[in-house]
């Protein structure tokens, strides 16, 4: 397992690299974002780690020589997922890095602290992402599965962000106003618990059918 | 003690291909070719035993195990060698090296560094790097370090030149030498497996047509040279396939001795070679 995963960052040395550059064309871009800035940051390059390591996976028929090894497919789909996780570790560990340089030379460049808030949204919108991608990617492969994908990424990335700043400019919306209501009744510990179960549900059930579509998969 | 490799009524259907009902066994410590033209069902036989396609019906047994009950042990007793490069390109020998042990429970990185001298593979050089020999090398160092009871290859020497697949062949035969190991072969290169063959099994059309020892089929076929005008209907009967040319016929008699008694001097008879063989079943040239 832990090699599988290994092999998912080797794979993409280059990538890890440009990582560097990915999160800090990220930050410029979102300069007005508040702590959006670091919940996108870290879910694009993630993404952008998880669709590169399928893609390579694709290419190099890994399928075909992972499951002629004595490996048993859940170890596959496993690694896969924690795979994710690490990639979301590194993209934080780069944001961190940048935000502790702009602190230290006191760079006139904004870079928002990082809070639970962000973290769950970054951790959220990845497993959200991901957490529908990956089935589809187990039945069909990288490049079936590719036009999901892209209606995926970009349907939650910016309907995400439209759809955020629409409930933000009406406020007076009764409903949102029951939302707010309801959520400022509770502590930020709760409602990032409340976060956190979903996002387990939502990846139990993904890695299920992951591992159902994978089981059946034909090589 | 349980074969090997056993294959039992075998079945699986694609839109336009199928494999029917297919069964071959393949001993401890003998070199089994699986010979049949492109498209005949090779690869896909050899994807069921690896459960990398799914069964519609019958059993595969490997070590007198099933393949897919006890996929994990079994595949720890497998060595496997594929056609064409399944490796990650992005990844140095030493690095793909890493991953692949890991999986294995009998790894001996002596072995492999032992194959990696043998073969100079640059250890750190990427697997992209790699000709299409020194790829194959690096596969055959694979299937070889993790003390395989069974090695499987699909097509190795495909694409290889005759140097390299000489080597190959040559390693080959001093590892049947130990014998507690077996290898099964595809290829539709025949004379690749009359250096080292003990059985051949031939398919085609996704069917078997002959499975059994190497000696005994070239012993019992005979390849049949002769003026046309010996060919009569009673004749033919004999023939597996029969091409005639304006000066004469050449044909491949499925009984050799019988043959020669119908026809005494008439005709000459020879042995056919493995590649005849293929040659007449497959292509079902003329048989009336």
């Amino acid at each position: 397992m832990f090699n599988l995963i290994l092999k998912d960052i080797l794979i993409q040395k280059r990538n890890l690299l440009f990582g560097v550059f990915y999160i800090l064309i990220m930050i410029f871009a979102l300069q007005q974002a508040g702590s959006a800035m670091f919940a996108a940051s870290v879910m694009v390059f993630s993404y952008i780690m998880v669709q590169s390591a399928c893609a390579f996976d694709e290419k190099n028929k890994a399928d075909v020589l992972l499951n002629s090894l004595p490996l048993s497919r859940s170890t596959i789909v496993t690694a896969r997922y924690i795979s994710t996780f690490v990639f979301a570790a590194i993209s934080m560990g780069y944001y961190l890095l940048f935000l502790g340089i702009v602190k230290v030379f006191e760079l006139p460049i904004k870079v928002y602290i990082v809070s639970l808030e962000g973290i769950m949204g970054a951790l959220f919108a990845l497993v959200l992402v991901t957490g529908i991608f990956f089935p589809v990617y187990f039945k069909l492969g990288y490049i079936k599965s590719k036009s999901i994908n892209f209606v995926l990424f970009f349907g939650i990335f910016f309907g995400g962000t439209i759809l955020l700043q629409e409930l933000m400019s009406d406020k007076d919306n009764a409903s949102i106003q029951a939302i707010q209501q309801f959520l400022s009744k509770q502590s930020d510990i709760l409602i990032a618990v409340e976060i956190f179960a979903v996002m387990i549900l939502l990846l139990v059930i993904s890695y299920l059918f992951s591992l159902h579509n994978y089981k059946k998969r034909e090589f | 003690m349980a074969p090997v490799l056993e294959v039992r009524d075998l079945k699986k259907s694609f839109k336009d291909f199928a494999i029917n009902n297919i069964s071959f066994t393949l001993e401890k410590g003998y070199i089994m070719g699986f010979i049949g033209p492109n498209g005949a069902g090779k690869s896909t036989t050899i994807k069921l035993i690896l459960n990398l396609l799914k069964k519609n019906d019958g059993e595969i047994k490997i070590f007198g195990l099933d393949n897919i009950k006890y996929e994990k042990e079994v595949k720890n007793r497998i060595g496997f060698v594929f056609d064409e490069n399944y490796f990650y390109e992005e990844l140095t020998v030493m690095e793909m090296k890493r991953l692949i042990a890991s999986f294995y429970k009998n790894w001996d990185d002596r072995v492999f560094n032992k194959y990696i001298k043998e073969f100079s593979l640059p250890p750190k050089a990427k697997i992209k790097e790699l000709s299409k020999g020194m790829k194959m090398k690096f596969s055959i160092a694979i299937a070889l370090s993790h003390d395989a009871e069974l090695l499987i290859m699909d097509e190795p020497t495909s694409g290889l030149d005759p140097i390299i697949r000489s080597e190959l062949l040559d390693i080959l035969t001093f590892l049947i030498q130990d014998e507690n190991k077996s290898v099964f072969f595809s290829t539709h290169i025949t004379s690749d497996l009359d250096k080292i063959a003990d059985y051949i099994t031939f398919i085609n059309h996704g069917s078997i047509v002959f499975s059994c020892a190497k000696d005994d089929i070239v012993e019992k076929h005979g390849l049949v040279k002769g003026p046309k005008e010996i060919l009569n209907a009673d004749v033919r009967k004999h023939f597996i396939g029969i091409k005639e040319t304006p000066y004469g016929f050449e044909g491949l008699a499925g009984d050799r001795q019988q043959v020669k008694r119908i026809l005494g001097d008439k005709a000459i008879i020879d042995k056919p070679s493995l590649d005849d063989i293929m040659l007449y079943y497959a292509k079902e040239v003329q048989n009336v």
